[in-house]
């Protein structure tokens, strides 16, 4: 009798260690969707500004149509791309695009004083803040959970129920703050 | 950098939590010696803990129904909107996103010429931050984004939770001593020399480790909040380095602040003093025992070092 009794002891807390460890990784795993869900909500906000910004534009900067259609066009690509990779490339370019555009501001006065442009300027440059700051969390919860599933001993239960590495968002971009050593 | 801070916030978190634990024993120890100092006898030491554990609850209680909105309310803080105040709204939704907060925290505005910030709420969902008027005319995008990030440290770190938890004990255990003290003034000591008889020693000794008990709880409490505090203040400077990744704004911001605290025109109590980013009560620099924030020089240098490093090392 004692020795069923045990090894039915060990059995169920094999168990609560499996459940434990599987509940532990579904939730890295939905911290890093959600995260994957700010991206998404802010590239769209920025696709949103843009018509917004070039109607505003337009009427300062009858010079600059090859920058505003480069701009327009970028947009439609991004707004194409399928997954982080092309996603990730796609955004860049219309960075880039964005900036090339703001650096042209600085030739006319006038716009850059309009309460208009001022206000749509900083919608835009916080909309780019709050993309590299979701895509910083994002990073940040895939690289937590891909450490988790490799390391022992979450990753004999990782294999088995489908827990996959993800990819990081990298945007091809120089201009970055690098990440400061923390310290307390 | 992203596990050694997970750590951290979790030591922080049971730091928190035994903080609170040993505030609830001292609460209970208060009441049994206080009790036991008004009836002289084991039964009223009893009832003195129950009464103790009850103005915990009832205090607790209240603070879970809308402490926040009174918090609020007595520092004149109002709630502004995206339109209000674009460029505040936008840095507290920049830095709930890199701070993967559940919720945008509600904003709110102080209309006064000094600056400071703090945050409130017992759940980030319901999580509240206000700054002066002072604060927004002073700062630059940078150096805001430095002092939000902080707050918001602070409510993810779970900060403002315990804080509240903590704070609340305290004042539970304070309320005790001051009520036990009175009583014991107006004629509890009476009835106490009359009904130990015979005990004699035994009964005196008793007395006068309980009565060193409900002197020296309140101070003893003090000191743990105290001490704790100031450790979530580094943490939160870090959450902030984390969140931003530019440790120096925050850096600006915190001299700028202390270099213009004036503690009279800001309508502050002791209870609110150790959630904003810069204590209001004590000036720059000062480090006394019961300080809630570590000096600020000190805030500074740690977060220049963290920015420091962000530099050359990380550029390879």
């Amino acid at each position: 009798m004692a020795p069923v009794l045990i090894l039915l002891g060990i059995l169920a807390a094999l168990v609560l260690w499996f459940v434990s460890i599987y509940n532990g990784l579904v939730q890295l795993r939905n911290y890093v969707d959600n995260a994957w869900a700010q991206i998404d909500v802010q590239l769209k906000r920025r696709h949103d500004l843009i018509p917004n910004l070039i109607e505003t534009v337009k009427g300062y900067m009858s010079h600059e149509r090859g920058t505003l259609e480069a701009i327009t066009k970028a947009r439609t690509e991004a707004m194409h791309a399928q997954g982080p990779a092309q996603a990730g490339q796609a955004e860049a370019a219309l960075s880039g695009a964005l900036r090339g555009l703001m650096v042209n501001v600085e030739r006319y006065p006038d716009l850059k004083a309009s309460a208009n442009f001022l206000a749509l300027q900083e919608e835009l440059s916080s909309t780019e803040n709050k993309i590299s700051f979701a895509r910083q969390a994002y990073n940040d919860s895939v690289t937590r959970y891909n450490s988790r599933i490799q390391s022992i001993p979450a990753n004999l239960v990782a294999g088995p129920a489908g827990f996959s590495r993800r990819d990081l968002f990298e945007l091809a971009d120089a201009a970055e703050r690098a990440v400061p050593q923390v310290k307390f | 950098m992203s596990t050694m801070m997970w750590e951290a916030i979790a030591a922080n978190k049971q730091r928190s939590a035994l903080l609170i634990a040993s505030l609830a024993t001292l609460l209970a120890l208060m009441g049994l010696a206080i009790g036991f100092l008004l009836g002289g006898r084991p039964q009223s030491a009893y009832f003195g803990a129950f009464v103790g554990m009850c103005v915990w609850g009832v205090l607790l209680l209240v603070n879970a129904m809308g402490g926040e909105s009174v918090l609020l309310a007595s520092a004149n803080a109002r709630e502004v909107s995206h339109d209000d105040a674009p460029q505040l709204y936008n840095v507290v939704e920049e830095m709930r996103i890199a701070a993967s907060l559940p919720a945008l925290p509600r904003v709110f505005i102080i209309d006064t010429p000094v600056p400071n910030a703090f945050a409130v709420g017992l759940k980030p969902e319901r999580a509240c931050v206000a700054v002066t008027t002072g604060l927004l005319e002073r700062l630059e995008r940078d150096e805001l984004q430095g002092v939000i990030a902080h707050e918001l440290g602070h409510v993810a770190n779970r900060d403002t939770l315990f804080m509240t938890l903590a704070g609340v004990t305290l004042g539970a255990i304070v309320l005790l001593a001051d009520f036990g003290m009175r009583m014991l003034f107006w004629g509890g000591g009476r009835r106490r020399s009359s009904s130990s008889g015979k005990g004699g020693g035994a009964a005196a000794l008793l007395m006068i480790a309980a009565l060193l008990l409900a002197i020296l709880a309140p101070l003893v409490a003090r000191l743990l909040y105290f001490a704790c505090s100031r450790q979530r203040e580094y943490l939160a400077d870090a959450s902030a380095a984390q969140f931003t990744r530019y440790p120096a704004g925050l850096a600006r911001a915190l001299r700028k602040i202390s270099q213009e605290q004036d503690p009279k025109q800001i309508p502050v109590n002791r209870v609110v003093a150790p959630m904003y980013a810069i204590n209001p009560l004590a000036a720059a620099g000062s480090a006394s025992i019961f300080g809630t924030h570590p000096p600020t020089t000190e805030r500074i240098r740690r977060l220049l070092e963290m920015q420091g490093a962000a530099g050359p090392a990380d550029a390879t």
